[in-house]
């Protein structure tokens, strides 16, 4: 028997209804989740990753070291800044060098601004899930502060690519704190009607109390990450198991949840906006003067690219930037985004462009709970729970 | 650093108990009056786009104009551009200009980084029309000269705003 008649022909017992989820595009890219159903019970659950798979890792072999953060940043648009993030530090663990203070702290407030928007976004498209059509407004339309406000600083919406490696491309624009210490103090008010109008919701609290239980163990065994661990009782942060960028200086907290089920993953996540509000509140009034590129670069620069440096205060790409040859060898890096941890790892042979870049995402860890976590609910409480596990297929594809 | 800081740090939390029946009807009659609340004075961020556009913050990665005197010829733009938007060609013998497909170009704005004389640079604009795909191949002549908006519509600027998260302040064009 050939491969794919033995594919098409699968035993199905008897009452038992398979029921095709998508592909389709639920907000957050095309995704599809074969049910089998007795009666509306789940009993069988695959999710069928890869309708947008770019072959983004061999992409990457192709192309100078430098070329590929527009690349990379294609899997979670909305959350740029954090998926190129490892990849930059990757690219430093092997130059052996650190970016300046001030970057640092520039990188954080960046990386943080993407993940409130990256926050907001998943949480829009999980109210609509949900049928709360007001919410999903209020998510999408609170989340354009913060994509203007990214705007100011990095000149694009989404598509920031916004990293040298070492250091970044933009200086904080004129008048930034200002903006974003009024963005911060109009978005906690909004947090407290957001309590109001979706957390305390009875509707929907009804809707998602021991909805899609994860324990403790089963995360664990999964290896899941990001915000659903975390809602699972297990304590795992990048920000703080290896601190990167200007995170170790600043003070917050990483909310953790017991519960596993999809309200405390919500909770789970709204603490994590306030707790962000908190970085970047510090981060833009803590940060130091000083370069915002490796002095090993500034060096090789031009007159030219040193008066725009001064004057427009852009970090103009020299072309040892992208002449980049990093010594022969292998670095990893991990990145905490807004879904959870972003490892690469890639390989230099010493040329200009890499010889291998792994990324291991988040959403791709956590596709794998559709398989465990469906089995046994209401094919109704399948948007609760696909909406909470806040899954984006491209950035699993990649 | 003068103040003692904490540091990152995890912080164990737990969802509430499930809600009575009284406090359900309460948060029900919340959630209502703060949706009448927003009916009758509502917080719309909505951009009247075609009609309205935004003042584009300074520093924006617009479109790409070359300022031809400037161009040395060095083709680094089209080795740089990610998205193989930028091409070199023969503008005559021995002078070599980059033109640009906005077809292909992702606006990440290598090309303006890299020029080592400044002679890209972005303009404030980023939502041409184009009547067929062949216009979006810019040459000499087009890719030299600075892109122009529609004038009909209300120029506004973005202002962030701690009531209203966003306002759209009209401008009068001089």
């Amino acid at each position: 028997m050939s491969q794919q008649s033995q594919i098409l022909t699968r035993r199905i017992d008897k009452d038992i209804l398979e029921v095709f989820i998508g592909p389709q595009h639920p907000g957050s890219g095309h995704m599809r989740i074969i049910l089998r159903v007795d009666g509306d019970i789940i009993v069988e659950a695959e999710p069928d990753i890869g309708f947008v798979h770019r072959t983004m890792e061999k992409l990457a072999e192709g192309r100078e070291w430098v070329k590929n953060q527009p690349l990379f940043e294609r899997m979670a648009i909305l959350d740029a800044a954090n998926c190129t993030l490892g990849y930059i530090m990757a690219i430093e663990k092997l130059l052996g060098i650190e970016p300046p203070p001030r970057a640092k702290y520039i990188r954080t407030i960046l990386a943080e601004l993407n993940r409130i928007a990256s926050h907001l976004y998943g949480m829009g498209i999980f109210a609509i899930l949900l049928g709360h059509s007001t919410m999903y407004m209020w998510f999408f339309g609170d989340r354009e502060v913060f994509v203007e406000l990214a705007e100011r600083l990095t000149g694009q919406r989404l598509t920031h690519s916004f990293f040298w490696p070492g250091g970044v491309r933009r200086d904080l624009p004129s008048g930034f704190k200002d903006e974003l210490e009024k963005g911060i103090k109009y978005f906690e008010k909004r947090l407290k009607e957001y309590e109001v109008m979706f957390l305390k919701n009875p509707v929907i609290r009804s809707r998602l109390e021991g909805v899609g239980y994860i324990s403790r163990q089963k995360a664990a065994e999964l290896g899941i990450v990001g915000p659903n661990i975390r809602a699972s009782g297990i304590r795992h942060d990048v920000r703080i198991e290896e601190p990167y960028a200007a995170y170790p200086e600043l003070d917050f907290e990483v909310p953790i949840y017991k519960e596993g089920d999809a309200l405390a993953r919500t909770l789970q996540r709204v603490d994590e906006l306030r707790e962000s509000l908190k970085i970047l509140k510090q981060a833009v009034n803590r940060i130091p003067e000083g370069p915002i590129l490796h002095e090993k670069y500034l060096k090789m620069f031009t007159k030219v690219l040193k008066d725009v440096l001064e004057t427009e205060k852009r970090v103009k790409l020299a072309p040892a930037l992208f002449n980049l040859r990093p010594p022969k060898g292998e670095a990893y890096a991990r990145v905490e985004a807004g879904r959870g941890e972003y490892f690469y790892y890639v390989v230099s042979d010493g040329q200009n462009k890499p010889y291998r870049v792994r990324v291991v995402s988040p959403s791709f860890r956590n596709s794998i709970v559709f398989k465990y976590v469906l089995p046994g609910h209401r094919v109704a409480d399948l948007p609760a729970i696909y909406g909470s596990i806040d899954y984006f297929p491209p950035e699993a594809d990649r | 650093m003068a103040e003692t800081s904490a540091g990152p740090r995890y912080s164990e939390r737990n969802v509430e108990e499930r809600m009575g029946l009284l406090d359900k009807a309460k948060m029900h009659a919340k959630a209502l009056s703060l949706g009448m609340l927003r009916l009758a004075r509502p917080q719309r961020i909505t951009l009247r786009y075609p009609l309205e556009r935004p003042v584009l913050s300074e520093g924006y990665r617009g479109m790409i104009v070359l300022n031809n005197d400037k161009c040395i010829g060095c083709s680094l733009c089209a080795r740089v551009c990610p998205a193989a938007a930028m091409k070199m060609f023969n503008a005559a013998p021995k002078k070599l200009r980059p033109v640009i497909n906005y077809e292909r170009c992702i606006f990440c704005g290598y090309c303006v980084d890299i020029c080592p004389v400044e002679a890209l640079y972005h303009v404030p604009v980023h939502d041409l029309v184009f009547e067929n795909r062949d216009d979006m191949v810019f040459d000499l002549e087009t890719f030299t000269k600075e892109p122009e908006e529609p004038e009909h519509v209300r120029k506004v600027r973005v202002v962030i705003d701690e009531e209203k998260g966003l306002r759209y302040v009209p401008v009068n064009s001089e």
